[in-house]
């Protein structure tokens, strides 16, 4: 298996506060891995470190076996790298067909471009019936597949999603991350970052722990749902199903409310 | 910033301005520097002003030298011709320039961009027009023989004299803004200039301090425009134009916009570089040099001298970084339970047919509910279904087309979000609305602003009560920081917490405002199994207090688990109403909504 991304011993952060810490990472070619952590563990710091929006302070980041860390964010785009980042940041005055030539902005053959459109087209097509809409009056899952598919117009081998889950609804979340595997069974490559482990750890080949800016656990994605480290911390604790999760909330309800 | 510190750092200042004042004179003496240290300090009293409007209410008024002709004229005419005496003559000039930027302002301001801009210009072309006209004023040749500056009758008659008072006078410009800085107010215009919608969800009335800053700045300009004729000892038509307006702006952005400080600093900076120039005798080369010198000067301190010097002092006290606070348990205790919260059970909220279209979307189409006081009620649905624009209709962010909404029985549709929030309704919001050009402790403290009363009077004076408020708003917004799991984090800038930890202090935030109703919209978002366990413990925390609380949320297991009533809404319209294990059962709900919940599935 030779890894498509390689992050050896990355450091890095904002000014002078470091963010992440040695932090050493693979994704081969046709997997789903899986970046898990707390809030403010430093999961988005990763991705921006990756797509050169975050100056590296250490380490070597390295795609396809060439050497990427410190290029500017274009050039890491033209390698083959794309990223959907968090709360989607589309642009809202923009229509979606708009947003999507947004995404490939660095393609200068205009027909590729067009090729692309009518590829993203093809694998949303509530995307096409909306082609000629803002983008901010889409609802929230369809904003996400904007997001997706923007990110998709550059034709990346590998796809960075930063919390696709967030704010949408129990079915739309279930929607998005379906989409997330049809991707992999069309070939594609993605690091998926989520708050959201369960979500993320069900679709996922392989997993990463981040704790505090560090690698703490890796594993296939099986083993870390059910490792009781894990379930305690961001699981919701061991039983970590919903129903167990809700009983111990309205236990917690009676306890504080009584009633 | 420890209160102890930040004084120390205002002595400081003071101390270094009276030290740089008092020694200019002697350092670069003769006549000419002392003519322009006098024209500099006179037009620092304006720019400190425009500091306030430009800098903290955000209102770009390109004509500020019309009201420093109010000044000009008042006391060219007041002293030339009845006589008064000069310092009275100053004060008459800024009372009437004030009255004119209230009348003008109460209309113009309750507009956005740049109608301000353009109306200001326009009243100061209307002022020179008027100058040229009216026999009163001297026309175009204007009035000559103004008496030197005299205060009760004790003249000044010597200019160093008269050099200090200005500075004197300067220096209470920059106390007055300081004391704004420092205050409710302040606050308040920060918060506006952030996001006007958490301004409004705690209770600032954005109007009313915009149009305060433009008459505060207005009665500055004034005093800036007196001060400068009983220097030149004349008015004319040509001494404050267009000129002089973009002086004052070119000061006030060379001295760093939200800088009070920075205001005397950029007038001093802008009049003596000017006058080196002139030295120079190049005036084609002059307008050239000084703004390439502008420009540099904003390259190397883009927030200004004085926010350069004040960084210095924050590196060497060691204020910089401040320590992290994470993983602080909630103390539960450190709020108290609602003094008279409605009795239990009868409706604290209703919302009655409501309904909202945009274009041919309708986003809420005869919506009824009820949330019952002391109660959590959670509405769901997919994305799309309209929830936030629900929430928007009672927070009072968008009208309703249709319909009735009442808190404690109460009629507040037609109510803005601001006197929404002055009947006891908080609200935290979706995407996170932080005022993140304020510590966390300030942040919070914006949330009292409904329970305190302190005017710009009072405020500019600094009288006690104002510290006692302060204290008192200073020590609830810490018991809210408690109760949420934040203490330690107060002067931290609230970009440098998490998200999760943002989230809480938008929480303390509107639990500041000591909320009968609590609006949440998903909270849960964005958060890990564990701390949205966390986060339900809060909510209940909350309820205990006797806050009744309205919740928007996707996370299943929260609404199961947390709530009394649940609502669900499907393409604007209710489809289920009910307590939650029936709400659950709903085939309609399910197919709409539920779906297999993901974990379950693959399980």
């Amino acid at each position: 298996m030779s890894a498509l991304l390689e992050l050896a011993g990355v450091s890095s952060g904002y000014g002078r506060s470091p963010v992440l810490h040695e932090v050493s990472l693979e994704v081969a070619a046709g997997e789903i891995v899986a970046l898990i952590g707390a809030n403010g563990a430093g999961k988005s710091t990763l991705l921006n470190t990756i797509m050169g929006l975050v100056p590296l302070s250490a380490g070597a980041i390295r795609y396809d076996g060439k050497a990427i860390g410190g290029l500017p964010t274009p050039a890491i785009v033209r390698a083959g790298l794309a990223q959907v980042p968090e709360r989607r940041q589309l642009f809202g005055a923009m229509t979606v067909e708009e947003n999507l030539r947004m995404g490939a902005y660095t393609e200068r053959d205009r027909s590729a471009t067009e090729r692309a459109l009518e590829e993203q087209f093809a694998h949303f097509p509530v995307l096409r019936e909306r082609r000629h809409q803002l983008a901010q009056t889409l609802s929230g899952g369809e904003q996400q597949m904007v997001a997706i598919a923007r990110a998709l117009m550059s034709r990346p081998r590998l796809l960075l999603l930063d919390e696709p889950s967030l704010g949408l609804a129990p079915l739309i979340v279930e929607q998005i991350m379906k989409q997330i595997v049809a991707l992999r069974a069309a070939g594609g490559t993605v690091l998926v970052v989520e708050q959201n482990a369960r979500a993320a750890l069900d679709i996922a080949d392989r997993g990463y722990v981040l704790e505090n800016g560090a690698i703490t656990l890796a594993g296939a994605a099986r083993e870390l749902l059910d490792n009781a480290a894990i379930q305690d911390a961001y699981l919701g604790g061991q039983g970590g199903s919903s129903r167990a999760i809700e009983e111990r909330i309205r236990a917690k309800r009676r306890a504080i409310l009584g009633r | 910033m420890t209160a102890h510190l930040a004084r120390r750092k205002t002595m400081l200042a003071v101390a270094a301005f009276l030290v740089l004042v008092a020694a200019y004179p002697f350092v670069v003496p003769g006549n000419y520097p002392l003519g322009i240290g006098i024209t500099a300090g006179a037009m620092a009293a304006g720019t400190v002003g425009f500091v306030l409007l430009f800098g903290y209410a955000q209102q770009l008024a390109l004509g500020q030298a019309g009201f420093c002709m109010v000044g000009g004229y008042a006391n060219a005419i007041l002293c030339v011709r009845y006589h008064w005496d000069p310092f009275v003559a100053l004060v008459a000039g800024a009372a009437l320039a004030m009255l004119v930027a209230y009348v003008i302002a109460t209309p113009i301001l309750k507009l956005r961009g740049f109608v301000l801009a353009m109306a200001s210009l326009a009243m100061h072309f209307i002022l020179i027009v008027a100058a040229l006209q009216v026999p009163l004023t001297g026309g175009a040749l204007g009035t000559y023989g103004l008496p030197k500056f005299a205060i009760f009758g004790a003249s000044l008659s010597n200019d160093l004299a008269y050099y200090y008072v200005v500075w004197l006078i300067v220096l209470l410009a920059v106390a007055i803004g300081l004391n704004i800085d420092r205050s409710r107010i302040g606050r308040a215009l920060k918060a506006i200039a952030v996001s006007e919608m958490a301004a409004g969800s705690v209770g600032i009335d954005i109007a009313k301090y915009k149009v305060q800053m433009f008459v505060v700045s207005a009665g500055m300009a004034s005093v800036s425009g007196s001060l400068t004729v009983h220097f030149l000892r004349a008015m004319d038509p040509e001494v404050f134009g267009f000129a002089y307006s973009l002086n004052i702006i070119t000061s006030v952005i060379v001295g760093g916009l939200m800088s009070i400080w920075g205001g005397a600093m950029g007038a001093a900076i802008v009049t003596g570089l000017r006058e080196a120039l002139r030295g120079l005798s190049l005036p084609l080369w002059e307008s050239v040099i000084m703004g390439a010198l502008t420009v540099v000067v904003l390259i190397a301190f883009p927030r200004g001298p004085a926010g350069f010097l004040s960084g210095l002092f924050d590196r060497l006290t060691g204020e910089r970084g401040p320590k992290r606070a994470l993983g602080v348990q909630p103390v539960p205790a450190a709020l108290k339970p609602l003094v008279d919260p409605p009795p239990a059970g009868t409706p604290i909220l209703e919302v009655g047919g409501a309904c909202r279209s945009f274009g041919s979307l309708r986003a809420v189409n005869d919506v009824s509910f009820t949330v019952e006081a002391g109660s959590i009620t959670t509405l769901i649905g997919p994305n799309g279904a309209g929830k936030t624009t629900m929430f928007n209709l009672v927070g009072g962010y968008q009208p309703l087309d249709r319909g009735r909404v009442s808190f404690l029985g109460r009629p507040i549709a037609a109510l803005m979000p601001q006197e929404i929030a002055l009947l006891g309704i908080g609200r935290t919001f979706q995407n996170l609305q932080l005022f993140d050009n304020m510590t966390v402790l300030d942040n919070v403290m914006c949330g009292r602003h409904r329970l305190t009363a302190s005017g710009i009077l009072d405020i500019s004076l600094r009288l006690p009560r104002v510290g006692r408020e302060e204290a008192a708003t200073r020590a609830a917004a810490r018991d809210c920081l408690r109760f949420v799991g934040l203490e330690g984090a107060e002067t931290m800038m609230t970009s440098a917490l998490s998200f999760g930890h943002q989230r809480l202090v938008e929480i303390a935030r509107a639990l500041a405002l000591e909320p009968k109703l609590l609006l949440m919209d998903e909270p849960a978002s964005g958060l890990n199994d564990t701390e949205t366990e966390r986060l339900a413990e809060l909510i209940l925390r909350i309820s205990a207090l006797g806050v009744s609380v309205l919740l928007v949320e996707h996370d299943m297991r929260l609404v199961m688990g947390l709530a009394d009533h649940v609502v669900v809404m499907h393409h604007g319209v209710k489809i289920a109403d009910g307590p939650p294990d029936l709400v659950r059962a709903d085939p309609e709900v399910i197919a709409a909504y539920l779906g297999q919940e993901v974990h379950e599935r693959v399980a």
